[in-house]
């Protein structure tokens, strides 16, 4: 459904990652709506209204002030409302106990955060496909764990 | 045996025989006709030859004629007629010589008569033709030629007849030659057959005899036998005859006789065979046997006789059949002796018996009369046994009168009844017991029984006495006795039983007791005196001086001034002395008396005791005094050093004790002040007075010491820890509270130095953390920061840059991400630690597989093989094993030779530990090597130590990117799990590394 | 207390749609789990009405022609995927036989509707079943890829790495893990 926007929401205390995160998403094909957040509390504010549009897919840096990205995942899989969102842990962080913390946590999708701006366009670009498949396609969700 | 048969079958073979004469006659008329026939061929063949003979001579003698007629002319002999006249003599022997011959020959006279007439005419001639040379001498030629003319003419016919006669003497000759021939052939050829035939049935028949001889020789060993051994006589006689009255038998002779003559009557049968009847058994003719075998004889029956004879003067009995046979009488005689007298035994015996019965009847009367009058009851039992033969049960054959009084049983009721029956009670108290043993034993029982009847215990006294099978009882009443026993046993036994206590006590107290008659210096001692002395009682007699030898030596003056003291004074005083006992002991004995009269006599009644235990116990009590002494000494000491004291304190009366050392430890002198709560409390630390209260009320209460510790101001004010333990024990029936003080202020000084060394500790970790937390974190992100803004600038001005710029760009680029490579490394290196908490079954395979798998894109890129042996499973972190693989590998694959594929070779061995260098310390006997052996550039071997040092490095940056971490990594990652690496080289052969893991 | 399910989504979906069919009173055929034919017009009601009632629990009605095809490729590849026998053949071959399309023009449309192609979707599919029988059956890695018509346990390994980034040991590792940890 080329004509359906993807939502995308990043939580990211790093201005520099913010910024080339939305020229990544700007250069890829796949329609997209991305929203913003400055730490883990914003978006768990966000998340947590009433109203609020659940995005299609969630970026979230571990290491936030305020609230981190491992208790924003704890808290997004405790939350019978947002459960089911498609999480992808989005961190500088490559150490194992990281990795599998957050994977056991509920996370979908852990992506080191890349050092070339290519490689990052790469990265979300097949994250936001993947996210694409498994809403469009018939695919497990319980086993829905990729590292990029 | 069938006699009969071979009886029979022996005729046959006889008429055999006899068949075989006569064959054999037969044969030899035979034989004897073929030889005459052939002796008769053989004459007419020789005949014939004769006669052939005499036509020869016939011929030879016209022949000669022939040839003298050419003499007579050659010669002109003159003296010719008496020639011819020979000649014609001679002519004449020869037909009369052929007459004789063809007499029987018909046609062969038919040819004599012309060669006769011929001879004549022939003889005629020679004579004229004589007749004629003789008288004209050269006589015309042609009459002489015409005489011999004819001469040869008569010649010619004689020649034609003899030949005749020789052709038909050849043709018979032929034919008796072929009939002599056939007789020549056959003859033998019929004789033998003949005779073989004869032979055959001669030795069939022969045979045959042979073995019927054979079976009655058996047959008749057989009768022999059984005559020799049957019990009977066996006798055969043949009559003899009168001579006068042939029908009268006068006597017969005994033909046969078997052993059994000897065996009853003495005779030997080879001594009687032959003899006559009258003059062997002479007895026999007496009773009239004779008569009766005569009779026997003459009218063919058997006849039986039964009688007793008397031979040697001893009386026998024979049962004897007759039996008429062939031409005689067979005797057979069975001794009935012993069957007679067994017979004439029980009738003996049998008369005895009745006369027994009579006597027995008398008894039993007499026996009814004296049951009656008894006080007995007696009781005859008769057993009844089972399969196995065991008495069961018994039937009662016989009980008197008295029983009716006791059981009130009918005698004639009970009798013929069961005992089970009637007294069942004897099952149960041992009497059916009593009964059985005394029939199996057959010796009588006595026994003592109660009966009870209407709960009245009556006391009976029975004996058993095996009569027959069964077993006779006789019981008493024996109740009264039986109680007047019985309290006699009570008595005594309680009697006894007072003794033994009595015993019993001195031996427990170990005392003696005595009695000393001073007058006549007898004394007797009881037992456990004896005893005392390590004799047996009784064992010697007593007195004053034989008890003297068993005084101590050293107690002897004593002992002897005390004796004399009782003697004088009659005054005893209580004293110890030693004793010396047989066995060589030395015993303390405590003893005392007193005066007492006894049958008018004074004499000393007393005590001893064995002390011996109680002094000895005195005396180690002395020695552990002594030593108690030494150990408080000791103890002193040991507080001291141990900077501690003890305390004692009385929890009944409150008083207390306190070491010198607590005096000390508080920097008093010992016993400077009262051991008392109040004194003690002043040097407790104010701030823990409350605390220390607290704690005493609370041990106190609960009776439990938890040790505790507080604060105390010494007599110098120094602040020192003390440390309490203790706990409560009775003693003597006091609660005392007993325990320990210890001086721990050291201790504590030295534990709150570790408290303070432990929380730097936790706060250099905490701090190693958050370094690494910036190291891989914060480090890490400006990093990643000028390495993506590099790239961006890269991709939208990089075209823009000059070249120089491109240059300088790419070298920014090189120097990030080696920086980052670095500080990913040693982070990882500062994350390995040796703490073993995390370690588990490592499966180094599978280990292995994730690390090939993790760098299968280099792998494949490098066009590298990885060969590795099945590896074992170690204890480790697995994520470390992972990590030293791939360092490994992907140094393998860094420094890889230009011009090979890269092949890296791993290789397992268990080892012994022995195989690693010294210094390391060696915790299991059995080491997994494993070696990974690759063929790249390699190293030379002596820097095989610093390539694991960090940030070393053998090789221009340039050359080969690396941080120089990578083998660090790998030496503490073994070194963490107690194992060994090293590596070895040749420079462009390849490198080895060798890992061991502890198995 | 936790209980651990499985579903088979096609039966779900199939019996899920089928139920608001009858619910509506629609005669009707299923003919995959993406495709249904109506007997007769729909009015307007009553089309209406299915919408909003599938909506709810994330079921659309494709109304594009080119997206009713994409999800008839997705289908024929998850057939060819289960099915033994077809799993052997070529994918392009398959699909253009199965769906009447030129392969090319498959490929296109897919492309174009869903930022991936065929082949990286049959790749994703596939690893998805790897997944599928990594965690729910005792099946060893040789057997998963055999029954996957890989050529060898490295060829799966390798692919599975490649498509999410983890390795198949370390994939069953956190997924045997996240069952202890949800346990917990």
């Amino acid at each position: 459904m080329s004509t359906t926007q993807l939502n995308v929401v990043l939580a990211d205390d790093d201005e520099d990652d913010r910024m080339l995160f939305v020229e990544a998403i700007d250069e890829i094909s796949i329609k997209t709506e991305l929203s913003l957040f400055n730490h883990g509390q914003e978006l768990m504010d966000y998340l947590t209204l009433p109203n609020a549009l659940m995005p299609n897919l969630i970026f979230l840096d571990l290491n936030m002030p305020i609230k981190n990205g491992l208790q924003c995942l704890k808290e997004i899989r405790e939350n019978p409302k947002l459960k089911d969102l498609c999480v992808a842990i989005y961190s500088t962080s490559s150490s194992e106990k990281d990795i599998e913390e957050t994977f056991l946590n509920g996370a979908n999708i852990y992506v080191n955060k890349p050092h070339s701006f290519s490689k990052l366009r790469d990265v979300v670009e097949k994250v936001l496909q993947l996210n694409w498949q498994y809403h469009t396609s018939n695919l497990n969700k319980d086993t829905f764990l990729f590292r990029i | 045996m069938d006699l009969k048969r071979i009886y029979k079958s022996s005729k046959t073979y006889i008429v055999l025989l006899i068949i075989a004469v006569a064959l054999l006659l037969f044969t030899t008329s035979m034989a004897y006709k073929q030889i005459m026939r052939m002796q008769e061929s053989a004459d007419m063949v020789a005949h014939t030859l004769r006669v052939y003979n005499a036509i020869g001579d016939l011929t030879s003698h016209y022949s000669k004629a022939d040839s003298e007629e050419f003499r007579n002319e050659i010669l002109k002999n003159k003296a010719a007629n008496s020639t011819i006249a020979a000649y014609k003599q001679e002519g004449k022997t020869v037909i009369n010589n052929l007459e004789f011959l063809v007499s029987d020959n018909e046609s062969q006279r038919a040819h004599l008569k012309p060669l006769k007439a011929l001879l004549n005419s022939l003889y005629s001639q020679l004579i004229n033709l004589d007749s004629i040379t003789y008288t004209s001498n050269a006589v015309p030629f042609e009459i002489r030629e015409n005489q011999k003319s004819k001469i040869n003419k008569t010649l010619f016919d004689i020649r034609g007849i003899k030949n005749r006669m020789q052709k038909q003497e050849e043709n018979l000759l032929k034919k008796r030659e072929i009939v002599y021939k056939s007789h020549k052939s056959t003859a033998p050829i019929v004789l033998l057959v003949l005779a073989f035939f004869a032979l055959f049935v001669f030795i069939i028949s022969f045979y045959k005899i042979y073995l019927n001889k054979l079976e009655i020789r058996k047959s008749e060993f057989f009768l022999k036998t059984v005559l020799n051994t049957t019990d009977n006589i066996v006798n055969y006689y043949e009559p003899i005859f009168d001579a006068h009255n042939s029908n009268h038998i006068k006597d017969f002779k005994i033909v046969f006789a078997n052993n059994r003559n000897y065996d009853y009557l003495g005779l030997q049968p080879k001594a009687i065979t032959g003899k006559t009847f009258t003059e062997t058994f002479p007895f026999l003719v007496d009773n009239g046997d004779f008569d009766k075998l005569v009779k026997s004889y003459k009218e063919n029956q058997k006849v039986e006789l039964d009688r007793g004879v008397i031979v040697k003067n001893k009386k026998m009995w024979f049962y004897t059949l007759v039996t008429p046979l062939l031409n005689g009488i067979l005797i057979t005689s069975r001794n009935a002796t012993y069957e007679e007298k067994t017979k004439a035994a029980q009738l003996e015996l049998k008369k005895r018996l009745e006369k027994q019965n009579l006597e027995l009847l008398d008894n039993r009367a007499f026996l009814g009369n004296l049951f009656k009058s008894i006080s007995h009851v007696v009781m005859h039992f008769k057993s009844i046994r089972d399969k196995n033969n065991a008495i069961i049960d018994f039937e009662i054959l016989f009980v008197n009168d008295k029983i009716n009084p006791i059981t009130s049983d009918i005698p004639s009721e009970i009798k013929n009844k069961k005992t089970s029956e009637i007294f069942p009670g004897i099952f149960n108290n041992g009497v059916f017991e009593n009964l059985v043993q005394a029939i199996e034993t057959k010796t009588p029982i006595t026994y003592e029984v109660p009966y009870y009847e209407n709960g009245y215990e009556q006391w009976f006294k029975a004996t058993a006495i095996k009569l027959g099978d069964g077993v006779t009882v006789t019981t008493v009443d024996i109740t009264e006795e039986k109680k007047r026993s019985d309290q006699l046993i009570q008595l005594n036994e309680r009697l006894s039983v007072q003794n033994t206590i009595f015993a019993d006590a001195e031996i427990l107290a170990a005392t003696g007791s005595y009695i000393w008659d001073i007058d006549d210096d007898v004394s007797e001692l009881s037992d456990n005196y004896y005893r005392l002395l390590g004799c047996e009682p009784n064992e010697f007699k007593l007195s004053f001086k034989t008890y003297r030898s068993f005084i101590h030596p050293d107690d002897l003056q004593e002992y002897d001034k005390k004796g004399l003291e009782i003697a004088k004074n009659k005054r005893i005083e209580e004293h110890t002395y030693r004793i010396i006992t047989k066995q060589g002991n030395v015993k303390y004995l405590k003893t005392n008396g007193q005066f007492i009269k006894k049958n008018n006599k004074t004499v000393v009644v007393g005590v001893v005791q064995d002390v011996t235990a109680v002094v000895e116990f005195e005396n180690k009590l002395k020695q552990s005094n002594d030593n108690l002494k030494f150990q408080n000494t000791f103890l002193e000491d040991a507080e001291v050093l141990g900077k501690m004291g003890s305390f004692r304190v009385n929890t009944t009366n409150n008083s207390s004790e306190i070491s010198d050392n607590i005096y000390r430890m508080l920097d008093c002198k010992p016993h400077e002040f009262a051991p008392t709560p109040k004194a003690y409390f002043t040097f407790v630390h104010p701030d823990d007075l409350s605390n220390f209260k607290k704690n005493i009320n609370k041990i106190l209460v609960s009776k439990t010491f938890k040790p505790f510790r507080c604060r105390i101001i010494t007599k110098n004010e120094t602040v020192k820890y003390f440390k309490f333990t203790g706990h409560f024990d009775t003693y003597n029936d006091d609660e005392y509270l007993f325990g320990l003080i210890q001086d721990v202020t050291d201790d504590i000084k030295a534990e709150a130095f570790l408290k303070l060394k432990n929380r730097e500790l936790t706060r250099s970790n905490a701090e190693l953390e958050s370094f690494n937390r910036v190291a891989s974190h914060d480090l890490q992100e400006p990093l990643r920061k000028l390495q993506l803004f590099v790239s961006r600038i890269e991709d939208r001005e990089g075209d823009q840059l000059s070249e120089k710029g491109t240059v300088y760009f790419g070298k920014i680029k090189n120097a990030v991400t080696r920086m980052q490579a670095l500080i990913s490394n040693l982070l990882t290196y500062s994350r390995i630690d040796s703490t073993k908490k995390d370690f588990e079954k490592v499966n180094l395979n599978q280990a292995l597989d994730k690390v090939k798998d993790d760098l299968a894109d280099r792998i494949k890129e490098a066009n590298a093989s990885i060969i590795a042996d099945k590896l074992p499973k170690i204890k480790g972190v697995v994520f470390q094993v992972e990590q030293l693989f791939t360092n490994i590998l992907s140094n393998a694959l860094k420094y890889k030779s230009t011009n090979k594929a890269p092949k890296v070779q791993i290789v397992y061995k268990k080892v012994s530990a022995s195989e690693l260098p010294k210094h390391i310390i060696k915790e299991s006997k059995k080491y997994h090597r494993i070696s990974f052996i690759d063929n790249g550039i390699g190293f030379d071997t002596k820097y095989s130590k610093k390539i694991f040092e960090v940030f070393q490095r053998l090789h221009q940056k340039t050359e080969y990117s690396g941080t120089g971490i990578g083998l660090a990594i790998c030496e503490k990652i073994v070194e963490n799990h107690n194992g060994y690496i090293f590596a070895k080289g040749e420079v462009g052969v390849g490198s080895e590394f060798v890992v061991y893991f502890p198995a | 207390m936790k209980l651990f399910v499985k579903y088979d989504f096609d039966t779900l979906c199939k019996n899920f749609v089928s139920e608001h069919l009858d619910a509506l009173d629609i005669s009707y055929t299923i003919h995959s789990v993406n495709e249904v034919t109506v007997n007769g017009d729909l009015n307007d009601n009553k089309y209406k009405t299915l919408t909003t009632a599938l909506q709810k629990y994330g079921i659309e009605i494709l109304t594009n022609q080119k997206s009713t095809l994409v999800e008839r490729i997705k289908h024929a590849i998850d057939c060819m995927l289960k099915d033994e026998k077809s799993k052997h053949l070529k994918l392009s071959s398959y699909l253009a036989d199965t769906l009447n399309y030129s392969y090319t023009y498959l490929s296109t449309v897919f492309s174009e509707n869903t930022y991936t192609s065929i082949e990286n979707y049959a790749i994703l599919r596939k690893v998805d079943l790897a997944k599928e029988f990594m965690c729910n059956t005792n099946l060893t890695l040789t057997e998963i890829a055999y029954r996957l018509n890989y050529s060898s346990v490295a060829h799966l390994s390798g692919q599975f790495k490649k498509t999410t980034g983890l390795t198949p040991s370390a994939f069953i590792n956190i997924m045997k893990k996240k069952k202890q940890y949800k346990i917990q």
